[in-house]
């Protein structure tokens, strides 16, 4: 019986067996969520529920729009033009076709805007529509309508259009769910721009981004550019993230290094999930930080990629999308050989010593 | 059998489930997200204490857990061991003053979220809890205190039991 509607003087042992029951089968749930991976079948269901759902909503918004079409040729069909109530009719569908049509352009902006960023970048991948957001506190994370028939697959690199946004963290056929870098369980591999220090960017609870892991002679200045490196594999290398707005106390190196993140998935409605990256900002040897885990992780899997383009240009000394663009038409392409871990491991200085890669060609 | 307050009951649940879904990651307020389901169990737990069944914080409980993306089972278990708790403690402490029963719910909506955020930690994140109480316990708790306020008197309308109703009518008499 699902709903014990029954007026009882008392909890009768049934009650407090079935009570048991349920409270060792929610524990149970969680101990084999908790240790089983992310193609678990607790996992599996969960993606796909967060999946339907999300469908549902799209498919929820699109229904809404058809119903507001219907309406209005409902409207159009039934209006009297003569009558001051008809013309009052026909300035409010009018005043709706407008608003659709504002609705149409912010759109364009925001897809134009995307556009930008892949021409700017480089980048290789598929425009998604977030079509819902997490119910939940705790996680951080959007979903979007992209999966696995669309070439998603979980780890991949999400943008807007000014920036890394965070990584699919599940996908399944249609949709995908992304954990976004302000996720406090979040974090990926960067180095500063200027200096090429590596570090580790985590989100937090209090919705900030923080730059960890440093080396103590190479702390970042306000306003020092923050992009992925590329280390551990998870995220594509060379993407902007965002820029240094706090380091504490620089003299010290005591202190929380703040990131400002460039793009924020609050209003987004549009990104893109990066299939590929051309590697758009260079990473140089890798600087005497980083001393994490994740860049413990990191040196195995460079050495399965980068067998593509290595694309180096100047150092972008500002956000803004445009220079970062001006400094792409002022770079240098290099053809980096396959399969030679030590390019990856070592930095391209290195590289260029040992001979392992050619020397540079202007184009 | 099918009575009102069994309708009122499932009915309720759907939409709180829908409200869950579809407004409530759109009516956060910073951090904190309300969390509809657990304000109508604990309303459904003060408005029914001697009839309330455990089954609808777990079926609830679930449902957050795999939509919401957390881990699967902890706010079933939190929801389902709190709830009963709280219809329990009402039981022994309602002197029929609205303030009792809204102790009783803001009470249990504290203890649901500290629970639900210990899951998490021991779950494996690597937040302090400190910061996990000031950040997301707090702010959670208020807002669904709030509405679990608000869901009070709504619950209290249909899906208090007749008897209890003709029992405060023939007192008032």
């Amino acid at each position: 019986m699902p709903f014990n509607m029954q007026q009882s003087s008392g909890f009768s042992l049934t009650r407090n067996v079935l009570l048991a029951a349920l409270l060792v089968i929610s524990l149970a749930l969680a101990a084999v969520y908790g240790n089983e991976g992310a193609d678990g079948p607790l996992h599996s269901a969960q993606s796909g529920i967060m999946g339907a759902t999300g469908q549902v909503a799209s498919v929820g918004a699109g229904v809404g729009a058809a119903t507001e079409t219907a309406g209005g040729a409902l409207s159009d069909a039934t209006a009297n033009p003569t009558t001051l109530s008809g013309l009052r009719e026909q300035n409010e569908e009018l005043r709706q076709l407008l608003a659709e049509a504002e609705e149409y352009r912010q759109e364009v902006d925001r897809l134009r805007g995307l556009l930008d960023m892949k021409q700017v970048s480089g980048v290789t991948g598929v425009v998604a529509h977030v079509v819902g957001r997490s119910t939940n506190a705790w996680d951080q994370s959007i979903t979007i309508d992209m999966g696995t028939a669309e070439g998603v697959v979980s780890g991949m690199t999400v943008m807007g259009s000014t920036g890394v946004l965070g990584q699919v963290s599940r996908a399944a056929e249609h949709t995908s769910t992304v954990r976004l870098l302000t996720d406090p369980d979040s974090g990926a591999a960067v180095m500063v721009q200027s200096s090429r220090a590596n570090g580790i960017v985590r989100g937090s609870l209090n919705g900030l981004l923080y730059l960890e892991d440093v080396a103590e002679d190479q702390l970042p200045a306000v306003g020092d550019v923050i992009v992925t490196s590329g280390l551990g594999g998870s995220y594509e290398r060379g993407l902007i993230v965002g820029s240094v707005v706090s380091v504490g106390d620089a003299t010290t190196g005591v202190g929380d290094i703040i990131i400002n993140p460039n793009d924020s998935a609050e209003m987004l409605e549009e990104v893109i999930v990066v299939q590929k990256a051309p590697n758009a900002l260079p990473s140089a040897a890798p600087a005497n930080g980083a001393s994490s885990a994740a860049s413990a992780s990191d040196a195995s899997a460079q050495t399965g990629q980068d067998d593509s383009q290595v694309t180096l240009d100047g150092q972008v000394t500002s956000t803004d999308v445009a220079a970062v663009e001006q400094q792409r038409d002022e770079s240098w392409r290099y053809e980096q050989p396959a399969a030679e871990d030590e390019v990856a491991e070592e930095g391209l200085e290195e590289a260029y010593d040992e001979g392992y890669v050619e020397e540079p060609v202007e184009g | 059998m099918l009575t009102p307050e069994r309708i009122f009951m499932i009915v309720g649940s759907l939409v709180v489930i829908v409200l869950q879904l579809f407004l409530a990651p759109y009516i956060r307020v910073f951090a904190a997200v309300p969390n509809f389901l657990v304000a109508f169990t604990l309303a459904v737990a003060v408005v029914r204490p001697t009839s309330f069944s455990c089954i609808l914080p777990f079926v609830l409980g679930l449902v957050f857990d795999f939509v919401g993306g957390g881990p699967v089972g902890a706010m079933a278990f939190t929801l389902t061991l709190v709830s009963t708790l709280a219809s329990r403690l009402f039981q022994h402490v309602d002197n029929d003053s609205l303030f009792m029963a809204f102790a009783v719910m803001a009470a249990s909506a504290l203890l649901v979220e500290a629970l639900y955020a210990v899951f998490i930690l021991v779950l494996g994140s690597s937040v302090s809890f400190v910061d996990a109480f000031a950040y997301r316990v707090l702010p959670c708790f208020v807002y669904n205190v709030v509405i679990s306020f608000i869901a009070y008197p709504i619950v209290a309308r249909f899906a208090r039991p007749r008897g209890a109703l003709r029992a405060e009518l023939t007192q008032l008499r």
